[in-house]
């Protein structure tokens, strides 16, 4: 009797030196089949726009990571560099804007996921390489001045954003098929604004574009302009009624045009 | 056994197994048991088996250890309590027997496994029942001049049987009975601008026996046209500067009695302000003003104005004079609108206004 039960008090012994033992120590199936903590890679991971000092990176949202690791470097095969972490959030957590950029250069992107395991960061799989310049993907404006010259006529200066692509101004007796397709190509919205108290008031005109020039003097009245990112544009436009600018509290303005290859209107009102 | 039992204990206190799915995991619905695994959720129907009892069934899932449940009041889901736990993977279904009476219920059901010693959950099975027989909801509506429109849902109900009364106490005689959970009835048996009541009563079988619900709440309403027809007269100069708006309200014969509220308020919205917004396009120019309006005063006469109060009446036939007031003067465009809340028959519309052009089809509208 005595002895059985020192045997049966020896075997529990053994049986909570066992249970207590950590897991890698006991050498079976726990630590073989420890799964990776982030076992998807992120999906649709991409530098997907980006201006002269930013460039914009997107990716799934991935739910089971606790966040994603941003890595950059300045060629395709050069080091990358670890720039960012950013936590995991149904709400933002799927996109990082690079403000590090100089103008004008290309950069090289790739991410990964990551999951804190019991205090420790564990990353998951790479991503493919995603590269972008930082240049602006979207017609932009550094500056404008609005003239009146004649009752129903405008004359607005231009300086395009660069570095970046061309943007095509369009007249009224521009390219035909073009104008089809696009019906407000040749065309420019003059928005003017009066502010008083609570109360607003607004005239939009639509104006014809009747002359491009890249010097001011020199006018197109017919087709499309190209027109380099970072130089100047005087465009004329005329109104089917008197205009009379000068009394409102704000002007604003938009044209459509087309910037690198899109459809797209350069406009004050996305200042 | 034993050894079994402590080495699992173990393994938990570790926390084995619990790091390859400490991440954020996202569920269906409002419950979150627990880490999400690789494992089926659950196909499951429900079945009432008695007044507070309900019999869920599933097809048991492989590799599943157990299943939980979760139940919430109420057919949307909201707050959900864990109700039953399933230890057994191979169970096909479990009885709900703490029921409350005649209710509806969504429940949830999970199928657990283990994974290096944690408990692990599929996505959500989501199913909704009900105890017994549930009391009906009614609601009583317009439904032409000469019909009256009555809604009746009592969930997994077999039959909603109608009643009417020309007084709210009664007697209630039978009118109809409707052959699903979800009916809407058109009584024609009404007279124009006569008042009704109604009250319905559900029946459903359960194992076997025909078993019906408490009675519906009674409610009741007059007969008028549903669709509220208000002609507006625009009183203002168009062209001006102005920060006075006024319009004269004429209610059709056939409507019900109206209020006009002097602050707006709706369902979707909530509380909005009355807003002025005209426009006019000359060639190609749109011009456009907008400014913030109070309610400022009423008359019933077009001569006498008064402060406006809360709210006024506006009884078939008549017509009411309103005066709109902003503080900072707009040039007035006769084509546009004013924000205006009204409440017709037992119902507050959502965001109204009153649409005038210079037409002369000028009226007032529940879409702002």
């Amino acid at each position: 009797m005595k002895k059985s039960k020192r045997y049966a008090a020896a075997l529990l012994s053994v049986m909570l030196a066992v249970a207590l033992m950590p897991q890698a120590a006991l050498g079976a199936s726990p630590a073989k089949t420890k799964q990776p903590a982030v076992t998807e890679t992120l999906r649709g991971f991409s530098a997907y726009t980006a201006t002269k000092d930013c460039i914009c990176l997107h990716w799934n949202y991935l739910a089971e990571a606790d966040g994603v690791l941003l890595y950059r470097a300045d060629s395709a095969k050069g080091t990358f560099k670890r720039i960012a972490k950013v936590k995991a959030d149904p709400d933002t957590g799927y996109e990082y804007h690079d403000t590090k950029v100089e103008p004008g250069k290309t950069y090289y992107y790739k991410a990964r996921p990551y999951q804190i395991v019991k205090g420790k960061l564990i990353k998951g799989k790479l991503t493919k390489v995603s590269k972008k310049k930082a240049v602006y993907y979207h017609a932009a404006t550094e500056a404008v001045d609005i003239q009146q010259i004649g009752e129903k006529e405008v004359v607005l200066c231009i300086t395009l954003a660069g570095p970046g692509f061309d943007t095509e101004m369009f007249c009224v007796g521009g390219d035909a098929a073009q104008t089809d397709r696009y019906e407000e190509l040749g065309l420019l919205e003059l928005i003017q604004s009066w502010r008083s108290g609570a109360a607003l008031e607004k005239r939009i005109t639509q104006m014809q574009i009747i002359g491009l020039s890249l010097d001011g003097e020199e006018y197109q009245t017919q087709g499309g302009l190209k027109v380099p990112a970072g130089s100047r544009v005087y465009l004329k436009a005329a109104a089917g009624e008197v205009l009379a600018l000068g009394s409102e509290t704000s002007l604003d303005w938009n044209i459509p045009c087309f910037y690198h290859g899109k459809y797209e209107a350069i406009s004050s009102l996305d200042d | 056994m034993v050894l079994a039992a402590v080495l699992s204990m173990a393994l938990a206190l570790s926390g084995a197994g619990a790091a390859a799915f400490a991440g954020s995991a996202f569920y269906y619905g409002d419950v979150n048991p627990g880490p999400m695994g690789k494992i089926a959720a659950p196909k499951v129907t429900a079945e009432t088996t008695g007044r507070t009892s309900v019999q869920l069934r599933w097809k048991p899932v492989k590799g599943a250890k157990g299943y939980v449940v979760y139940r919430s009041q109420g057919l949307f889901g909201g707050d959900f309590k864990k109700v039953k736990t399933v230890k057994d993977g191979g169970a096909s279904g479990c009885r709900d027997t703490k029921c409350r009476k005649n209710t509806d219920y969504r429940y949830e059901i999970f199928a657990f496994k283990y994974q290096n010693g944690k408990r692990v959950y599929s996505q959500t099975a989501s199913v909704t029942a009900n105890s017994g027989v549930v009391k009906p909801y009614i609601g009583v509506y317009p439904f032409s001049v000469e019909a009256m429109d009555i809604y009746v849902r009592s969930t997994g109900a077999d039959r909603i049987d109608i009643y009417r009364s020309d007084t709210q106490d009664g007697p209630f005689s039978k009118i109809g009975e409707a052959k699903s959970e979800d009916f809407s009835w058109v009584d024609e048996n009404v007279e124009f601008a006569g008042t009704y009541y109604y009250k319905a009563r559900a029946y459903k079988k359960i194992n076997g026996k025909t078993c019906s619900s408490p009675w519906s709440e009674t409610k009741g309403n007059t007969v008028y046209d549903p669709h509220l027809d208000i002609s507006v007269e625009d009183l203002n100069k168009a062209d001006v500067k102005t920060k006075t708006f006024l319009y004269k309200l004429t209610s059709k014969a056939a409507n019900a009695p109206a209020t006009i509220y002097r602050d707006g308020e709706s369902e979707d919205y909530g509380k909005f302000d009355y807003y002025y917004d005209g426009e006019k396009i000359i060639g190609g120019s749109c011009w456009t003003s907008w400014v913030k309006v109070d309610l400022d005063s009423y008359s019933t006469d077009g001569i006498h104005y008064e402060k406006m109060p809360e709210s006024i009446p506006l009884a078939p036939g008549d017509s009411v004079w309103l005066r709109f007031q902003a503080e900072d003067a707009v040039t007035y465009y006769n084509s546009g609108t004013v924000s205006l809340d009204i409440e017709y028959g037992k119902y507050r519309v959502d965001a109204g206004a009153i649409r005038f052009s210079p037409d002369g089809t000028s009226y007032f509208s529940y879409d702002y």
